[in-house]
């Protein structure tokens, strides 16, 4: 009879933490075409260099491929066939590189009429929840503070659906994994908010911001930057 | 009827009692059921709002917990459910073959949410007993982890029920059910709560119980408020969870109990067998 009483203490030696493993997502096997910068500000009259890369499905760059520019708004924006910029009236337009299978993201360019007017250079882009219990919205935007690093702010509008342990990551796929930069936790779940990051951070260094919830390793909600 | 017939019939009542009722029937005055008891929870399978199987790293909960019933008059019982020592733990989870720490792992310990209630008989016959209960949740954990590990959920929240125990004499078994609404407050939903049990004993030491229980939440909770991660105190709940209990008197006046329960058509909790065990007397 006495010995029942050993029960218990049993049970909390049996509450330790362990490990689990996962198998890691494999990296994302396709060919790309990297563009740099990806916005550009420029005035009437200023030109600059785009320069693109191609990246195979082995994530290896590929060199001497010869890239087709591709403006969609000519008369403000030129692109000639090197990759070089030309502001030629104010507005905006979209610039991709491409290759007969593969085509870049399009980057964003400003041009004003002058060149104190610039716009800094940004990336944006928008919330979408994991499902209907995960709901996120408004847009992600990443762009140097005043000191110069970059800041990444969420606007007015962004919600994400409360949960434990929220954090911020940037990564360069839409998963939390090797490689990816935790930024640190969710300041709030709506409502715009900053985040300044580290000055070894560089606009094009990722290309997803990701809002995961660390201690169950579920993604909320991404944002793709543009 | 003759006093020595209801006398005889009073008697095999009590006999067929259960160890542990959750049916209705009430405690004599000055005279209580006293239980500890450990209970594990362990699993890494989460439902969500959806029902759908969401993938975490395992979660346990381990609770030690008191559960007294005590006669204040005859047809007035209080009850009192005290989880003295919770300890949650969420395991580290780490990606093969990178080595990358996708969870830190986790543990924490404390007091959990309590209960404090009266079940007060409303009508007994021959072989029946119907009472009302009414339970005020004891926000005594901690519901402010930041992990979502949580060992409360931080409303004082009441519940009232409808109790019905019968015995099944001259067959050694009983069966009783209870139904009853939980109001709940700070953003968490009201849900409807019942029970189900069937009870029988085997022989002189050992007896068996078939536990039903259920929770149906009205899903208006806010959606800002999510409860514990895991489901552990999770909004908008829902489950079907069922499971025996052997009990067995290892005294005469001291009874152990090992009990499992599993669960169906569940929303916003985990997915885990659960596993107690327990020493209780009646004096």
């Amino acid at each position: 009879m006495r010995n029942v009483w050993l029960i218990w203490p049993a049970l909390l030696l049996a509450g330790c933490v362990g490990t689990d493993y996962i198998a890691d997502a494999p990296a994302q096997g396709v060919s790309r075409i990297d563009v740099q910068p990806t916005s550009v500000a420029v005035a009437v009259g200023q030109i600059v260099g785009l320069q693109a890369v191609f990246i195979d499905e082995a994530g290896q760059v590929v060199a001497d491929i010869d890239f087709t520019w591709t403006s969609s708004n000519p008369a403000v924006a030129g692109i000639s066939e090197a990759g070089v910029l030309s502001g030629l009236g104010e507005g905006q337009a979209y610039v991709f590189a491409s290759t007969a299978d593969v085509v870049s993201d399009s980057i964003l360019v400003g041009v004003v009429a002058d060149a104190e007017n610039q716009v800094a250079a940004t990336r944006a882009g928008a919330f979408v929840g994991r499902d209907d219990n995960h709901e996120n919205r408004g847009t992600a935007l990443l762009q140097p503070g005043m000191d110069g690093a970059l800041v990444l702010s969420f606007s007015d509008d962004f919600y994400v659906t409360a949960g434990p342990g929220l954090e911020i990551f940037l990564a360069t796929q839409d998963a939390v994994g090797p490689g990816s930069l935790g930024i640190g936790p969710l300041q709030s779940d709506r409502g715009a908010q900053a985040y300044p990051l580290s000055g070894s951070v560089r606009l094009t260094d990722y290309n997803w911001v990701l809002i995961h919830c660390v201690p169950f390793n579920i993604t909320f909600g991404k944002a793709r930057l543009q | 009827m003759r006093p020595l017939t209801l006398g005889l019939l009073l008697v095999l009542l009590l006999a067929a009692a259960p160890p542990a009722t959750a049916s209705g029937w009430t405690q004599p005055q000055g005279h209580g059921f006293y239980k500890m008891g450990a209970q594990i929870l362990r699993g890494h399978d989460f439902h969500d709002g959806q029902g759908r199987s969401v993938q975490i790293p395992t979660l346990a909960q381990y609770t030690l917990s008191t559960y007294v019933e005590y006669g204040l008059r005859d047809n007035l019982t209080l009850i009192t459910y005290l989880p003295v020592f919770e300890r949650i733990t969420l395991n580290r989870l780490e990606g093969r073959p990178s080595g990358f720490v996708y969870t830190r792992g986790e543990a924490v310990n404390g007091i959990g949410d309590g209960e404090l209630g009266l079940r007060f008989r409303l009508w007994q016959g021959a072989a029946t007993v119907v009472s009302a209960a009414l339970n005020l949740g004891l926000a005594l954990g901690n519901d402010e982890q930041a992990s979502g590990l949580q060992t409360g959920d931080g409303e004082w929240n009441q519940r009232l029920e409808l109790q019905l125990g019968h015995s099944l004499y001259p067959a050694p078994a009983w069966i009783g059910a209870s139904l009853g609404y939980d109001h709940r407050l700070r953003g968490y939903a009201d849900r409807f709560v019942y029970n189900a049990e069937i009870g029988t004993h085997m022989g002189q030491r050992w007896h068996l119980i078939l536990h039903a229980r259920g929770v149906r939440s009205l899903d208006e909770g806010a959606d800002t408020v999510r409860g514990g991660a895991g489901g552990l105190a999770a909004n908008d709940q829902r489950y079907f969870s069922f499971g025996p209990e052997v009990l067995f008197d290892v005294a005469a006046d001291v009874t152990l109990s090992l009990g499992t329960m599993t669960g169906l058509d569940l929303r916003n909790t985990l997915s885990a067998p659960s596993l107690s065990v327990g020493l209780s007397t009646r004096r």
